[in-house]
């Protein structure tokens, strides 16, 4: 009896930890679909849904531009925090090296820096390099972030593999970088898939150094909605519409991911 | 032998550990170089004059009326916010952990907000607090309880934490599901045996054992409680007034509208002090985790 409770307790206080999770996506979702007129009337879910909003975005706001930008400083940065992670991460685990432990940490330090700190002098070197407002530096700056995660990541699925295979490859006359390309890279195609997954997600999202490294010829989505605001206020319906074509994607890759998400965030 | 192996060794590491080590340690020699100078943005970089240590003097002496209330301000939220993620991730944790029907969608959901771009997550709880397009007004109407202005002076603090706790609750439950998965089940089971009830059992026998992993679990948060900008700039923008003005909102502030950058610089010197300070209690607590 007493389990019986403490199930539906529990299942209770589960949903409640839910719904407050969902609900402010799935307000913004349901506002994008509003008129106007209707954004008085916040708790109205039953209406015509238009379409507007998402009209507006793409026309009036250029969202596909702001896509764009932001597909291109996250593939290639994805690209190379992969290709440079899978050669470090394979080194580091393979390797019998002193200080390893070491080399890791000091790997991993330059993630821990807060981005409102770093930007200022970044904000200077764009200024000094002449490279302000380019894909060149966003994708350079994104790597302070998104390489030592790779390298670390990589490192972690080649130590669940054996080294078996790559040294008999290697003793077939495979160097160690054939090797590392034609027998180990297929057996951890998986981690490898989820490292660039999360590397662009981290990178689609990252919001302080977009803000001051870019201005008005690279536009990214994270700060598309921020220069949202007219006379009249902010325009929920239009910054919804936004906000959900921002949000929904990485929402879909981080459920695909699931499973490796707390590995990489410690 | 050995050395040409060292040599090889740094030969595959390089392409990692040089854009990396300019990366990590050109910009924080940088600023920390701008924090010694009267450096100020709209200026051409060589009118700056080195000043030794007065912008930190200027900081920590009080002349600079807006530093200290930040840095306590920043504290308090850090403080707070972590308690609730910890809270709540933990609750949400041990339910998790006890393999109900719908675990795998229920774990879904609540990672939804790790997902969600920080600065939009702000913009989110902005629509749902604001005064005339809230549904959280709306919903107070609804029991007869008068509009709340969440975004001004008396609110916004609790506002900005109730974002924070949102944001991150997940990450906090994800970290410490993991934990008790390491715990193994049989002295549980065996006081359970013994005549305790759960709830004994639970905080006599599960709960020290989750302790560090509480402990980094709750580090880890106060890192990202402690540098959070994104989500407030776009909420409160640090306002009203500064009511809202953690340390990066100060530093964001200082650089970018007041534009002093030298003072900026020293105040974000000081952010990167306290993460790193941090940053290096938790490898401590994971590496007494793993000898263990």
């Amino acid at each position: 009896m007493t389990s019986r409770l403490q199930r539906t307790s529990d299942h209770l206080w589960l949903s409640l930890a839910c719904l407050f999770a969902v609900f402010p996506v799935l307000f913004m979702l349901v506002t994008s679909f509003k008129t106007r007129a209707m954004l008085y009337e916040p708790t109205r879910i039953l209406f015509e849904p238009t379409l507007s909003n998402y009209k507006a975005a793409i026309v009036q706001y250029g969202l596909l531009n702001y896509l764009k930008d932001s597909l291109i400083v996250c593939i290639i940065n994805v690209l190379v925090c992969v290709v440079l992670g899978t050669i470090t991460g394979y080194a580091l685990n393979r390797f019998e090296i002193r200080h390893k432990n070491l080399i890791t940490i000091s790997i991993l330090s330059s993630r821990i820096f807060p981005s409102i700190a770093l930007v200022i002098p970044f904000y200077l070197i764009g200024i000094f390099v002449h490279l302000l407002d380019t894909y060149t530096i966003v994708i350079i700056v994104f790597l302070t972030f998104n390489l030592p995660f790779a390298v670390v990541m990589m490192r972690s699925f080649f130590a669940n593999i054996s080294s078996d295979t790559e040294e008999a490859a290697m003793m077939d006359g495979c160097s160690r970088l054939g090797a590392l390309f034609r027998v180990v890279i297929p057996q951890v195609k998986s981690g490898l898939f989820a490292t660039a997954i999360m590397c662009f997600l981290t990178a689609w999202n990252e919001f302080t150094y977009v803000l001051f490294l870019t201005s008005s010829k690279v536009h990214m989505i994270s700060t598309a909605v921020v220069f949202f605001k007219t006379e009249q206020g902010i325009l929920w319906g239009e910054v919804s519409a936004l906000g959900i074509v921002a949000v929904l994607p990485v929402i879909l890759l981080c459920f695909l991911t699931q499973r490796y998400l707390v590995r990489g965030m410690v | 032998m050995s050395q040409r192996k060292t040599a090889t060794f740094w030969l595959w590491i390089a392409p990692s550990a040089f854009p990396l080590g300019l990366l990590g340690t050109l910009p924080v020699l940088l600023l920390a170089y701008i924090s010694l100078t009267s450096f100020e943005l709209g200026y051409a970089w060589s009118d700056h004059r080195f000043v030794g240590l007065a912008n930190y003097t200027r900081l920590f002496s009080g002349r600079e009326v807006e530093f200290w209330p930040a840095l306590w301000l920043s504290l308090f939220v850090t403080i707070v916010s972590v308690a609730l993620k910890t809270a709540l991730g933990l609750g949400v944790a041990v339910i998790l952990n006890k393999k109900l029907r719908f675990e795998y969608l229920a774990t879904s959901l609540i990672i939804l907000p790790m997902a969600v771009n920080p600065a939009i997550a702000g913009l989110m709880w902005k629509l749902m607090l604001s005064y005339d397009f809230g549904i959280v007004n709306a919903w107070l109407g609804a029991v007869g309880i008068p509009k709340v202005v969440w975004l001004g002076q008396a609110w916004a603090l609790f506002s900005v934490i109730v974002v924070l706790v949102w944001m991150h609750f997940p990450l906090s439950a994800l970290m410490i599901l993991a934990g008790l998965r390491n715990i193994e089940s049989e002295p549980q089971q065996a006081a359970l045996m013994d005549g305790c009830t759960p709830r004994q059992a639970f905080w006599l026998i599960v709960a020290p054992q989750l302790l560090p992993v509480l402990l980094s679990s709750s580090v880890f948060q106060a890192i990202l409680a402690f540098q959070a900008f994104g989500p407030i700039f776009t909420l409160t923008g640090g306002g009203p007034g500064d009511a809202t003005t953690i340390l990066p909102l100060y530093v964001y502030k200082t650089a970018f509208n007041v534009g002093s950058m030298g003072l900026a610089a020293a105040a974000a010197m000081v952010l990167i002090a306290v993460t790193s300070l941090l940053s290096a209690a938790m490898l401590m607590i994971g590496g007494r985790r793993q000898r263990s």
